[in-house]
């Protein structure tokens, strides 16, 4: 079926050229939907998304097994004290 | 000054009422409705459109836009040659939040593969719409001065998306046109097929 523009409430024919731009158009909307269907996202991705805890209650809990343990303490020196001087600076 | 009680009574044996001035106007201009349209275009200076400095701000509201192609999306551009062109160079930003119907997911998120960054092609208002009987998406577009040769022109879009993953959108995006000419002509249409049907309003706000 030929398509229109509606302009202003007034019906204006596609031209030719603008006929064979949407046919493209649409052939190529076409493919990337079937492409889409093929690689259909995992539910699991935005499930697993939702219910992890808060990035920096992550970071809380990474320093907690950090501080206690003394190998860790060492090998992660930098990220250990520049928490512990925040917890220092503001104490409980 | 006395203070005043209104109340029922007092109403009621009111004899005369003051006026209210200088409140702001809200004009409605022009309606679309589609008709398995391609584009829908709101070009300043015919059929009663008017897209020029009578007013500061335009809103378009959006009733129930039906695709005819599933998974379509709902865009738009503009021009500044009063519709010969609709490539106005722009940048936008869109998130939204979507919960589908059977409750396995919601979330929310930026969509890089909707926004522009200095583009001339169209941009997203609402995405990814069902084509079933009963799907369709509402929402609204605001453009600000857009006769304005001094500033961009800035516009606000969102609204509520029936998705063809049978879920509701939240859609969000806002943006500028690049250009210190005049925006004149307004088009809307799908990323794929026509606009099926639903009524585009244009309402002019002093």
């Amino acid at each position: 079926m030929a398509r229109h523009h509606l302009i202003n409430g007034i019906k204006v024919p596609f031209t030719a050229e603008e006929e064979a731009e949407w046919d493209a158009n649409e052939a190529a909307f076409a493919e990337q939907q079937a492409k889409e269907v093929k690689e259909a996202p995992k539910p699991y991705v935005a499930q697993r998304k939702l219910a992890y805890p808060y990035i920096g209650d992550q970071l809380d809990m990474l320093w907690h097994a950090i501080d206690q343990d003394a190998e860790l303490k060492g090998k992660y020196f930098a990220f250990h004290q520049a928490i512990l001087a925040v917890k220092s600076k503001y104490p409980k | 000054m006395a203070l005043v009680k209104l109340n029922n009574r007092g109403v009621r044996s009111v004899s005369t009422f003051g006026s209210i001035s200088s409140l702001g106007t809200y004009t409605f201009i022009k309606k679309l409705t589609a008709s398995s349209s391609a584009t829908l275009s709101f070009v300043d200076g015919s059929s009663d459109v008017v897209l020029d400095d009578t007013y500061k701000e335009y809103l378009f509201t959006f009733n129930n836009i039906h695709a005819a192609t599933n998974d379509a999306t709902f865009k738009f551009n503009g021009s500044s040659d009063t519709g010969s062109n609709y490539n106005v160079t722009k940048t936008t930003s869109y998130f939204d939040a979507f919960h589908i119907e059977n409750d396995s997911q919601a979330a929310m998120g930026y969509r890089v593969a909707e926004d522009v960054a200095q583009g001339t092609g169209v941009a997203t208002i609402l995405r990814n719409l069902g084509d079933d009987n009963d799907q369709s998406a509402s929402g609204y577009l605001h453009l600000f001065e857009p006769s304005s040769t001094t500033y961009t022109k800035h516009f606000i879009g969102g609204g509520s998306t029936y998705g063809s993953a049978d879920e509701n959108i939240n859609n969000f995006m806002a943006g500028y046109f690049n250009t210190t000419s005049a925006v004149d002509a307004i088009q809307f249409s799908m990323s794929s097929g026509n606009i099926d049907a639903g009524d585009i309003c244009l309402y002019g706000i002093n």
